[in-house]
């Protein structure tokens, strides 16, 4: 199998195991999911290095969106967020 | 924009869950539903993004006959008792090949990449052009990247790649290579590893690119660096 098909298809199978395990911890927070699709995203990419045929926009919006969760749980901690 | 099945798969996949997302955020909020939409959206994205033209990678009986045919390039350098190392320059989507007796004695500026064999004051230099042209490198993106997908996945000459690029040099480890060494070829040029990333090097980051340690072991590391003109 090609490399680069062999990521999406590991990409899927951390995505579903993502979903399945945080679901059946009850977990209910959007940006717990969304942080952990870009951990495995990055995960896959660092590994298997797919090719892409443009620039990685889906690795960027990912990272941004990790970003964002994290800012907003450092935020909500110190008692200063939403 | 011309879709395979593949491609088409993740697109579908990216726009129906990109429709479902939205469905389930708005008659649900953010709720595992919508996480599960976003999940199929990313996946379906990658899908997307991921080029699937046929990679033809090459037999062990194509891989020997391009090893014999660059082995020639080592024998006509010998043959015409050149003794340098070579500078890899990139010409338009080309890479070229330049030996000389002393580098120190030519102006690289003054080399034309027209003639295979020229003479600048008493020096003798020898233009070659390299296996490796800017459609290989096509959609790869950086040095590292594209190094791995020709050795690798499209010569198939070893069994992966580790690199490091540092800007101004290169190091690539080339782990299980499939192909032995050719001494004709490493006295002269170094190995094809050595021409395929140095060609590389040339062609994505411009300037002059020379083979700074070549091949010796079955794990093979090489190196290449900027070249340094004289004077």
């Amino acid at each position: 199998m090609d490399r680069s098909m062999l990521s999406n298809a590991v990409l899927a199978l951390l995505v579903a195991v993502t979903v399945t395990s945080l679901w059946a911890l009850g977990e209910t927070r959007f940006d717990a999911y969304v942080s952990l699709y870009a951990l495995d995203y990055m995960v896959v990419k660092s590994i298997l290095k797919p090719r892409r045929t443009t620039f990685d926009f889906l690795a960027v919006s990912l990272l941004l969106a990790f970003s964002v969760a994290v800012a907003l749980r450092v935020l909500e901690v110190l008692g200063v967020g939403p | 924009m011309v879709l395979d099945t593949y491609r088409g798969t993740g697109l579908a996949l990216a726009l129906s869950s990109a429709v479902l997302s939205a469905f389930s955020y708005l008659s649900l909020g953010l709720s595992p539903i919508t996480a599960l939409w976003v999940g199929v959206l990313v996946v379906g994205l990658s899908m997307f993004s991921t080029p699937t033209e046929e990679g033809a990678k090459l037999s062990e009986f194509a891989s020997t006959m391009l090893a014999n045919l660059l082995e020639n390039i080592g024998r006509t350098i010998e043959g015409l008792s050149i003794r340098s190392r070579a500078v890899y320059r990139a010409s338009g989507d080309s890479v070229y090949i330049i030996f000389t007796d002393g580098f120190s004695r030519v102006d690289l500026d003054k080399v034309s990449t027209d003639s295979f064999i020229s003479r600048i004051g008493d020096t003798k230099v020898l233009v070659l052009k390299s296996p490796i042209a800017r459609v290989h490198t096509e959609g790869l993106g950086d040095v590292c990247s594209s190094f791995e997908e020709v050795v690798v996945d499209r010569l198939n000459l070893a069994e992966s790649i580790e690199c490091v690029d540092r800007n101004r040099e290169v190091i690539a480890k080339v782990v299980k290579p499939k192909l032995l060494p050719s001494k004709t070829l490493e006295r002269t040029t170094g190995n094809i590893c050595s021409i395929l990333l140095a060609s590389i090097a040339a062609l994505l980051k411009g300037g002059e690119w020379t083979v700074l340690e070549k091949c010796e072991l079955d794990q093979c590391l090489v190196r290449v660096g900027v070249f340094e003109r004289y004077g």
